[in-house]
């Protein structure tokens, strides 16, 4: 009987809907009876050997059956387990700390060629035993530090400066080996660093060691840590080289001491696990947020630990884990045993779901009330049919799909009925949720933007999906940089177009630290600085070159708001060891302000700031004026203080005594602003600026410097508010709704996905002045909204004096085709489309033909672009709508056909062209560039009515299947017909049709020859000049 | 009228059957002289460009001071087109000659050096063969265009023959071909005349074979 693999699949869903018990999980998990407390991969034997810790011996597992076979025995219980780079030695250490004993340690080799083994008596307890790419094993036991020489059974000693404690045995139930050894081993790829987390014999679980060892030499780097949590779980993973290495839940350089952290560690020595895949450059990590969640492996990048995938575990892994040579196996020590993890089907057969959208938009508009559909595509990374299951949150009105399960690939349509959303007037966000039985991942949720913003609403919304923090302008380059917090990027923006800047065939991305949180660029605008509040430093990036620099290193914390003046950096720090030397009031201060030594790359608190105590909260902000020359300090108490440039030093600060949080900058030297505090240079507050329109979000000065500007949040899904301030009665006006509203710290803290970094600070910058100084960019709901310069200057009544087609400006257009819509104050300002499908508003305005609303492709106050809808004729009303008001209808005749060229072409300095193209020079036919027999040409035109299938209105033609004239078009040159081979839509474009026609051969000579297309009986002609031969 | 000279050509050497031929090959450099090509007011210099030019001849010494010959040249002679500092740029084009050419000798045949003067006509084709593009500069004046045409060509010129040894003789010559403007493959646009005729100024170095 043959069963189909969709029922199956069908099958597993309904399985599946019982709980996650029977939902697909990655790998396998091996039961060990016993505790394992550290593996060695034989795999010319095929072997996996296991220690059993409390069942005192070293189970072997065979890789290809996952059987276990016969154990090796040791006389006490194994702590850990290494193989030599031969395979000839298989040496165990013994961890025997009870307090009565004599022996509380030893080790056992086995020679497994031979067959036999030999014990080695040592007083201490082993941690660790590991061999790198030498012939002695490096033995760390909690006094001594050893190289043991498996032929031999010798022991050398290496200076010991530390020592190190594991728990004393006996231990109550429950307890396991990565509690009581507290150790774990890491080897480098090529075998020559061996890099060993154990813990520092104090007692205090958040002393931990690093030892690093470099086969050959005669001693034991020591790295002492004290970490919050404690440094679990206790595992460590090494790269290629042994230059990074990942110890707990920190990834370490051997230059840099905290490159990143898994963000919510839970610090259990048990619970968790890593191992380093050095040939797909990645780490698999597992540290459980709680102690309570299903397991889930993250695969993360290995310089900022940026979450790539998530996949289901059917076991939490617990310590060490080892990679396969050929990385397609990861084995790791997991709470039940060791599990089996198939890590090189990740790159392929995999069964893992996910949409390839982010974000989808939907935008509604004062024109648009009608239904809005788009697509996304839910797919099986690992090119499979896997079943899908696509949830809203319950109660979620006015959005329908297509389907709601399925099987991989699918295109589900996603209908928006924008009348349920418009009393929003902004953008709501709703998250689609992806489930699926027999995919190992978690797929990351879409997340659904609907915009219905009104008439009265300005800006351009531009969708830049993820959790974007900060935005800075850079008129140096004209780039707009914007932090994504949960890809620990920067995105690089062109700052005319504000379409993403390209790095070749990819967009230009800087890579942070993990959870970035703040921008600045130095005094000179040549670097960038990030501070990331899970590393240990501030991402430095060359703007010129666009890539990174040496980064700034915060021993004491993690940097998150960077200020920067002229001779002065500053930040603020989430500090996890205050320096002693800062006090306050006689006592340590628990979190100092930092200094930036951008030199050296260093930062460091200095013991006061001027005569005030340097204690400063993690969440203040830090902002330098426009001019650099002074310094605001700006905390949630309602504390502000300033630096000055010119004193060098911390010159005022003071207290308001309200809370504060939201916008926070300086407006000139002389004004700063905080939340809705409009301060002096004293920092007196000598203004409230009106909270009617919201909480404040961004604030910003305007290109003359005599103007604020500032913007408001009363509602997420709502308008936002963007309006001037006059710095001279220091009162808002000319406030004006902005499409969606701008982001606040509250927007912007969602709940935590997995070991995904979020660090939302309470004051938000989220307004720049455009690099070209021509718009002012806001961070938004979906990303950006573009406001024009002058958002609020009067804006006329719409009056509509014409329309015409696009091709070559006559007054018949047709169903389909592109048309220009003629008249006055048809636009509050100029505006180009770049997002597809088109919008049907632009630059404030929207125009409806018959009560549809058009796809706009540019607008301006005389001229709009737009397609007209397809299967519309004959006359129809058409309206264009802006915020000055509604324009009296005017007549559009649209004929049935209306063929006529395009008169766009360019060549040399010659312009305005018909778009007829000989395909043998692919030139436009002109006077020298004319036609000759056996020419194919292509027709490049609009008008040609309806299609077979119908093209898509508003977005571009497909490739396949192409769109064919549904009434097919005649085309003569002088008395010949022309054969046409195609006439359709052209492929990637919007109303442009294309009609191919050969040329034969006996056509005559001829300065001016007309060459006419013909449809329906509607035609169009142009003349052309023919050479023959 | 090319009928004619060809056919005189011909007979010309037919009748010179019995006498002392002569098979040689020529080559050599070519000016023309630009045209002027105007629209409304405003001028252009078009034409074809300084090349070198290639060739075979064949011919008799019918008399003791009068000959004729038969020659084919091939010249590389691109189109040009210029006004003031605008250049169109340069249209590969070539041009085909056959002529049947009566020679005059100012000595006789016997003698070592023998200036002559030459006369004739034939045919020319003229083929551009450049790649046409839209937006040509100075397409409002010409069009530099892909195609061939024929052309009626009359030559004169004159030279000296020098015997370099019993049947190799050595040859340098000026002639110079008029033809009508080609007006196909430059292409006057809408409203531009171009007019006159085209000299083609050759100067060439021949080699032959006598016997």
């Amino acid at each position: 009987m043959k069963v189909s693999k969709r029922v199956i699949l069908a099958l597993l869903a309904l399985f599946c809907i019982g709980g996650t018990a029977f939902c697909a999980t990655f790998g396998n998990s091996v039961p060990i009876r016993g505790t394992v407390s550290d593996l060695a991969l034989d795999e010319g034997r095929g072997r996996l050997y296991i220690a059993n810790f409390s069942a005192g011996r070293i189970e072997i597992m065979d890789t290809a059956s996952r059987a276990l076979q016969t154990p090796l025995l040791t006389p006490l219980p194994p702590s850990a387990v290494s193989l030599s780079p031969d395979g000839v030695y298989l040496v165990a250490g013994e961890y025997n700390n009870f307090g009565a004993s004599t022996a509380k340690g030893g080790l056992t080799i086995f020679n497994l060629s031979a067959g036999t083994k030999q014990e080695v008596a040592i007083n201490d307890p082993v941690l660790a035993v590991a061999f790198g790419a030498g012939s002695q094993a490096l033995v760390i036991t909690t006094q001594q530090f050893l190289l043991a020489d498996p032929s031999t059974g010798t022991t050398t000693p290496l200076p010991a400066p530390v020592a190190l404690e594991g728990k004393p045995l006996p231990v109550p139930f429950s307890t396991f080996p990565p509690n009581i050894i507290q150790a774990s081993t890491g080897v480098s790829g090529d075998g020559q660093t061996i890099v060993i987390l154990a813990q520092i014999a104090n007692g205090d679980p958040k002393n931990a060691a690093v030892l690093i060892y470099r086969v050959g030499q005669l001693q034991v780097g020591v790295l002492g840590i004290i970490s919050t949590p404690p440094l679990g779980p206790r595992s460590v993973s090494v790269n290629q080289d042994g230059s990074s290495f990942m110890a707990g839940w920190t990834l370490m350089s051997q230059d840099i001491f905290g490159l990143a952290d898994v963000p919510y560690a839970n610090g259990d020595f048990r619970l968790g696990g890593h191992v380093w895949d050095n040939i797909r450059n990645q780490i698999y990590v597992d540290v459980p947020v709680t102690a309570t969640e299903a397991p889930v492996l993250h695969v993360m990048d290995t310089d900022n630990l940026t979450v790539r995938q998530r996949i289901q575990l059917p076991q939490t892994m617990s310590g060490r884990a080892l990679m396969s040579s050929d990385g397609n196996t990861a084995y790791a020590a997991s709470e039940g045993g060791v599990l089996v993890l198939p890590i090189g089907t990740l790159d392929g057969s995999a069964p893992r779901v996910t949409a390839l959208q982010e974000d989808v938009v939907f935008l509604g508009d004062a024109c648009n009330r009608q239904i809005i559909s788009k697509l996304v595509n839910i797919v099986d990374q690992g090119g499979g049919h896997v079943d899908f299951k696509l949830s809203l949150p319950n109660g979620t009105k006015g959005v329908q799909l297509s389907q709601t399960s399925g099987v991989t690939p699918a295109s589900v349509r996603i209908d928006v009925d924008p009348t349920l959303f418009q009393n929003a007037k902004g953008s709501t966000t709703i998250p689609l949720t992806i489930t699926s039985a027999a995919a190992i991942n978690i797929p990351f949720p879409v997340r659904l933007v609907i915009n219905t913003r009104d008439l009265n609403q300005t800006g351009k919304l531009i969708n830049v999906p993820g959790k974007i923090v900060d935005i800075l302008a850079d008129p140096v380059r004209n780039y707009v940089y914007l932090l994504r917090q949960d890809k620990n990027v920067v995105l690089v923006y062109d700052g005319s177009t504000l379409k993403p800047l390209m790095c070749g065939q990819q967009q230009c991305q800087l890579r942070t630290g993990n959870t970035p949180v703040s921008m600045a660029m130095t005094d000179d605008q040549q670097f960038l600085i990030v501070g990331n509040d899970r590393s240990h430093l501030a991402s430095v990036f060359n703007l010129d070159a666009l890539q990174a620099d040496v980064p700034i290193v915060f021993e004491d914390g993690y940097p998150r708001s960077i200020g920067v003046a002229h001779g002065g950096i500053w930040a603020t720090v989430r500090v996890v060891s205050p320096p002693a030397d800062v006090t306050c009031q006689g006592g340590v201060s628990n979190n100092p302000l930092y200094r930036v030594d951008f030199d050296n790359r260093t930062a460091s608190a200095p013991p006061a700031l001027g005569v005030y105590c340097n204690q400063v909260p993690a969440d203040s902000a830090l902002a330098g004026t426009p001019f650099k020359n002074y310094m605001l300090l700006a905390m949630t108490d309602g504390t502000a203080a300033m630096w000055d440039a010119g004193s060098d030093t911390w010159v005022v600060s003071r207290t308001d005594g309200t809370a504060a949080s939201g916008a926070f900058g300086a407006f000139g030297d002389d004004q700063f602003l905080v939340d809705n505090k409009v301060l002096d240079p004293s920092l007196y507050a000598v203004a409230t600026l009106e909270s009617a329109s919201g909480h404040s979000s961004g604030m910003g000065v305007w290109i003359d410097r005599n103007t604020g500007l500032r913007t408001t949040n009363a509602s997420d899904s709502g308008p936002g508010t963007i309006e001037r301030v006059n710095l001279n009665t220091l009162e808002t006006y000319s406030a004006r709704l902005t499409a969606e509203a701008p982001v606040l710290a509250s927007t912007l803290t969602t709940p935590p996905i997995g070991q995904i970094g979020e660090t939302i600070l309470p004051f938000t910058r989220t307004l720049a002045m455009a690099p070209d100084g021509q718009s002012i960019l806001l961070l938004t709901q979906s990303g950006l909204t573009q406001v024009a310069i002058l958002f609020d200057a009067p804006t006329p009544v719409p009056m509509v004096s014409g329309l015409v087609n696009a091709a070559d400006g006559g007054t018949d257009v047709a169903p389909g085709g592109l048309a220009l819509v003629h008249g006055s104050g048809l636009a509050s300002r100029s505006e180009t489309a770049f997002t597809l499908p088109l919008p049907s508003t632009l630059g404030d305005a929207c125009v409806t033909v018959g009560d549809i609303a058009l796809p706009l492709f540019r607008v301006s106050a005389t001229e709009i672009l737009a397609q007209l809808p397809f299967g519309l004729s004959g006359d129809v009303p058409l309206v264009v709508r802006t915020p000055g008001g509604v324009s009296d209808p005017f007549t559009a005749h649209i004929q049935t056909f209306a063929p006529a060229i395009f008169h766009t072409g360019q060549a040399g300095d010659q312009t305005g062209l018909a778009t007829v193209v000989r395909q043998k020079n692919d030139d436009f036919v002109d006077f020298t560039n004319p036609i000759h027999p056996n020419d194919v040409l292509s027709i490049y035109l609009t008008g040609l009515s309806q299609t077979s299938p119908p093209a898509p209105f508003g977005d571009v033609a497909p490739a396949d299947p192409l769109s064919v004239t549904a009434t097919p078009p005649t085309v003569t040159l002088g008395n010949s017909t022309l054969p046409v081979l195609f006439s359709g839509l052209v492929p990637g474009e919007i109303g442009v049709y294309i009609i191919n026609v050969s040329v034969p051969h006996g056509v005559p000579s001829a300065v001016q020859t007309p060459l006419t297309v013909k449809q329906g009986g509607f035609s169009t002609t142009l003349q052309v000049r023919v050479v023959n031969p | 009228m090319l009928k004619k000279l060809v056919l005189s050509g011909l007979l010309a050497a037919g009748v010179a059957c019995a006498q002392e031929w002569e098979v040689g090959a020529i080559g050599g450099y070519g000016y023309a002289p630009h045209l002027t090509v105007s629209k409304g007011s405003a001028k252009a210099e078009t034409g074809i460009g300084t090349g070198g030019v290639v060739g075979v001849f064949a011919g008799d010494d019918m008399y003791r001071f009068w000959s004729g010959e038969l020659r084919y040249l091939y010249r590389f002679d691109d189109l040009k087109l210029s006004s003031g500092s605008v250049k169109a740029p340069t249209f590969s084009a070539h041009t085909h000659i056959l002529t049947a050419d009566f020679l005059g000798h100012f000595r006789p045949k016997e003698s070592r050096f023998r200036p002559f003067i030459a006369f004739g006509g034939g045919a020319k084709i003229m083929v551009g063969s450049g790649i046409e593009s839209a937006g040509q500069p100075l397409g409002n004046f010409v069009g530099l265009t892909a195609t061939h045409e024929i052309l009626p060509v009359a030559d004169i010129g004159g030279g000296i023959k020098i015997n370099l040894h019993k049947n190799l003789r050595l040859r340098v010559e000026m002639r110079d071909y008029i033809s009508p403007v080609p007006n196909k493959v430059l292409a006057p646009a809408p409203g531009a005349s171009l007019g006159g005729v085209l000299n083609d100024i050759q100067g060439m170095v021949g080699l032959s074979l006598t016997w």
